[in-house]
């Protein structure tokens, strides 16, 4: 057997294996954003995908192309990955890794061919072309920062480097998220600065299933990111955050400390206070993002930094901290189009304007753009602005 | 290849009740809903032609009409969480599943709450708590299990039955499609529950073998206040008679008590990050209108136990404590499948009052004699103050199907002649598809023919959930 095979084989070991110890309790539906989100159909959920998954190796249904592999295909890549399935699994029936189980499917069906959808397939040879999966130049990375005067690594020197990520570095309507956070840096007068060629973290590869793909990246990420000699990395993605500190290499993991700007923020607040120039008279509501909130249990920093600003009154969700619900923009969801009939965001958005807030707040980059998107398509904009911390902090301190 | 025509006329005519995107033939959905958390394996023969997902009751009800008409077998199922097999499927045929009807209304000014199906046990507790109205039914898969599942079963979970009664005392009429297609409503929209026959009975515990329950009417029952005790024991003994003593001293039931044994105990305080107790466990809730008669309530069952010489009795005023402590014990089923990673098989024991004591002590020996379970560790736990028992036992995942099967119908089997020896009754999981043999030898041929004519009777070609009456096989 060679070693592609093996891999093959290993991976439908441990499908099986984790799989056959569920016993349908179907607990894992109960607040799963993509069950909620879908008709009603079983096979559209946390154990649906994975039953999927074990019965389409048992019967032999995904060694060919038809209407079961396809089907499979769509529903296991309308996945969010928010790990809200593992979690309640955990509190409250077997402790099955549901959502590894998802996730060791996505590979199965990359090494096989059949995934995942046409347009993450798009995503990824970007990836693998320009190191972005927008199809973007690489020169065009830090069109962000226009004029601005930043460290670049490695050729400069700093022990703070600020990982920026795709899609704040790409996405014109999330540039000013990256401002204010580089704003953040200059107010506390923080040495940093950001890679010279920084390219993507390979998360959106990895969730997708394409492991290979993200070993290149990480690899690469690692070198130049150890090159620069840095010993802390702050992210503007929980994503980013997510995958440089869990999932790459535990030897470059270990040397380098990794944290979300929401978290250093947070501290640097209660080191030194701050002084805020204007008020922020909103009624507020923070959507937890699920790579901060599930997937590593964080959610005081955000809002111990949105409540020291002036007049800003925070308004929880009902579904709020680890109990939050996702944006829907997770595991590679945004980069392929998924048929709903309750979309994510937009229940999201709903919850927001039901507790009265006239401003959600959020830290991911992801969840920012799918709540704006969200806005829009209900034509809620005029009512409701969705801003990341970093914005809201840069406005109230009026730099 | 009649068959398979067959089967395209049924797509194409459900395809027109409730349109193409509610119909499936996905073999992956079919798989899903013929499984529940009972442990055999899916039955591959006895996969739905299709899974139909209705919005109203009248597509139903066209639903019901035609299969009645062309005889074909149509199958209800709400979330899927029985435990004894009586949401699978026992033969081809239509799978209905309730999980698109979820709404509610609201009439206080009624005093009672309409819900349909497909809303879930622990979302309706919720959204009554919030307007203080209280939900009296908590079954252990509350987060998911579908209201529909839950009113077929009349099953009120860990309430306890002599506290306050069962769910379906609170059920003052149901909506109900018939399995000849009709549509009816059973009750009342009043305060006063009918005198005399009541269709609603037939239906709410009916096994859902008579009619798909489309609407539940609940009584708005106010929210009361609840007070926490725990007693800590050396051996089961002494909380067999305290709860006995608790009865015959006219002391009011609480609204749930729970038992663990120490292997029990010491797994759910120890998932809960709690120091291990030094033997067996008993805790119960004082229910009341406000907190001082709740704690009074509580009071009166803690000195009970107190004098049983407890290793120690207290009563849990800290909030977060109560639920660390209660959530262990809801989901220990799935605690105990994780600490052994395995599948879980268990029973319902049920005492009588007067034997309580010599029920507890054989229910702790329940797999003596039972081959391969002899060598498994087994599980002691469950709602005590309804003089009920689970004996638990983990089985290792890959057991063979064959293997898996003779064991669960040797403990059905052992369950059946220890609720007969104690001239008692099983009040969770329904009544047919696992106790059917029961049911004969409990109550005889003569009642089970009632039933079977009875079943005729709604359903004269057996087109509703058929296999269930049978017994699951």
């Amino acid at each position: 057997m060679n070693e592609f095979d093996e891999e093959i084989t290993s991976l439908i070991d441990e499908i099986k294996e984790k799989t056959v110890k569920c016993w349908n309790c179907n607990f894992c539906f109960s607040a799963c954003p993509m069950f909620q989100a879908g008709r009603g159909w079983w096979s559209y959920g946390p154990s649906g995908l994975t039953w999927s998954l074990y019965y389409g190796l048992q019967l032999g249904l995904l060694d060919k192309s038809g209407p079961e592999v396809k089907e499979l295909v769509r529903n296991i890549y309308a996945c969010t990955t928010c790990n809200t399935c593992t979690n309640t699994c955990r509190d409250s029936s077997a402790s099955i890794p549901v959502l590894e189980i998802i996730e060791k499917g996505r590979m199965l069906l990359v090494e096989r061919g059949i995934g995942p959808t046409a347009q993450q397939k798009k995503a990824l040879e970007s990836l693998l072309n320009y190191g972005n999966p927008y199809a973007l130049s690489a020169k065009k990375r830090l069109d962000w920062l226009k004029d601005r005067e930043v460290k670049k690594l490695p050729h400069q020197k700093a022990d703070l480097l600020y990982f920026v990520g795709d899609a704040a570095s790409y996405e014109p309507e999330l540039h000013n998220l990256a401002r204010s956070i580089v704003k953040l840096f200059e107010f506390f007068g923080i040495d940093f600065g950001i890679l010279e060629e920084e390219r993507s973290c390979g998360e959106v590869a990895l969730r997708i299933g394409d492991r290979g793909l993200f070993e290149e990246l990480s690899n690469q990420n690692m070198k130049s990111l150890t090159e620069s000699g840095v010993k802390t990395i702050v992210t503007t993605s929980p994503h980013c955050m997510n995958v440089l500190k869990n999932e790459y290499d535990p030897h470059f993991r270990n040397a380098i400390e990794i944290i979300h700007y929401t978290e250093f923020f947070a501290d640097l607040l209660a080191q030194r206070g701050i002084s805020f120039q204007r008020e922020f008279p909103h009624h507020t509501t923070f959507h937890d993002p699920c790579y901060l909130a599930k997937h590593n249990d964080i959610t005081e920093p955000a809002r111990r930094l949105l409540n020291v600003v002036p007049k800003l009154s925070l308004k929880e969700m009902k579904l709020s901290g680890p109990d939050s619900l996702c944006c829907g923009g997770g595991g590679g969801r945004i980069f392929t189009d998924v048929e709903e009939e309750h979309r994510p965001e937009y229940t999201r958005l709903g919850q927001a304007l039901e507790v009265g807030a006239d401003v959600v707040a959020t830290a991911c980059p992801w969840c920012n753009t799918m709540l704006r998107t969200a806005a829009s398509d209900l034509e809620a904009d005029d009512r409701i602005r969705v801003m990341d911390v970093a914005e809201i902090l840069v406005e109230a301190l009026g730099i | 290849m009649r068959k398979d025509i067959k089967e395209l006329e049924i797509v194409s005519f459900l395809e027109e009740v409730v349109g193409k995107d509610n119909v499936s033939v996905s073999v992956f959905e079919k798989i899903k809903q013929s499984v529940d958390a009972f442990p055999y394996h899916v039955t591959m023969a006895h996969l739905p032609y299709t899974v139909v997902l209705p919005e109203s009751t009248e597509q139903i009800s066209q639903i019901l009409k035609y299969a009645n008409r062309e005889k074909i077998p149509v199958f209800i199922r709400g979330s899927g969480t029985q435990l004894a097999g009586s949401s699978r499927p026992h033969t081809p045929g239509i799978m209905i599943n309730t999980s698109r009807m979820r709404k509610y209304e609201l009439f206080e000014d009624y005093g009672y709450i309409e819900c349909e199906p497909g809303l879930h046990n622990r979302e309706v507790i919720d959204l009554l708590a919030e307007r203080g109205w209280f939900l009296p039914q908590l079954v252990g898969s509350a987060l998911i299990a579908s209201l529909g599942g839950l009113a077929s079963n009349n099953t009120s979970g860990h309430v306890i039955d002599a506290a306050i009664g069962k769910v379906g005392d609170y059920i003052h009429g149901v909506e109900v499609v018939l399995p000849t297609g009709e549509i009816i409503e059973t009750g009342t929209k009043g305060m006063r529950r009918p005198a005399g026959t009541d269709l609603t009975k037939y239906f709410v515990g009916g096994d859902g073998l008579l009619g798909v329950i489309t609407k539940i009417r609940y009584r708005l029952v106010p929210l009361g206040k609840q007070a926490y005790g725990v007693a800590i024991f050396k051996d089961l003994k002494r909380i067999a008679r305290g709860v006995k003593r608790m009865y015959m001293e006219k002391v009011p039931p609480p609204l749930f008590m729970e038992f663990m044994d120490h292997k029990v105990s010491t797994i759910a305080y120890s998932v809960k990050n709690m120091e291990p107790p030094p033997g067996p466990v008993i805790f119960f809730v004082g229910y009341g209108e406000d907190e001082d008669i709740a704690r009074k309530k509580m009071n009166l069952v803690l000195e009970v136990f107190k004098d049983e010489k407890p290793v120690e009795a207290s009563q849990v005023t800290d909030e977060a404590e109560w639920r660390k402590l209660w959530s262990a014990r809801e989901v220990i089923g799935p605690y105990l499948m994780k600490a052994n990673e395995g599948i879980l098989v268990g029973v319902e024991l049920v005492a009588n009052l007067a034997q309580l004591e010599e029920a507890m002590e054989e229910g702790s020996r329940f797999q003596e004699g039972i081959p391969y379970l002899e060598d498994t560790d087994s599980y002691y736990y469950g709602h005590i103050g309804a003089l009920t028992m689970h004996s638990a036992f983990v089985l290792p995942p890959t057991l063979e199907e064959e293997k898996l099967r003779k064991i669960v119908t040797t403990v059905f089997q052992k369950e059946k002649e220890f609720n007969l020896k104690y001239g008692t009754c099983g009040g969770e999981w329904g009544q047919f598809s696992k106790r059917k043999e029961f049911f004969v030898e409990r109550y005889g041929d003569v009642a089970y023919g009632l039933v079977r004519k009875i079943k005729a009777a709604f359903d004269p070609n057996n087109i509703l959930n058929p296999g269930i009456l049978e017994g699951y096989r």
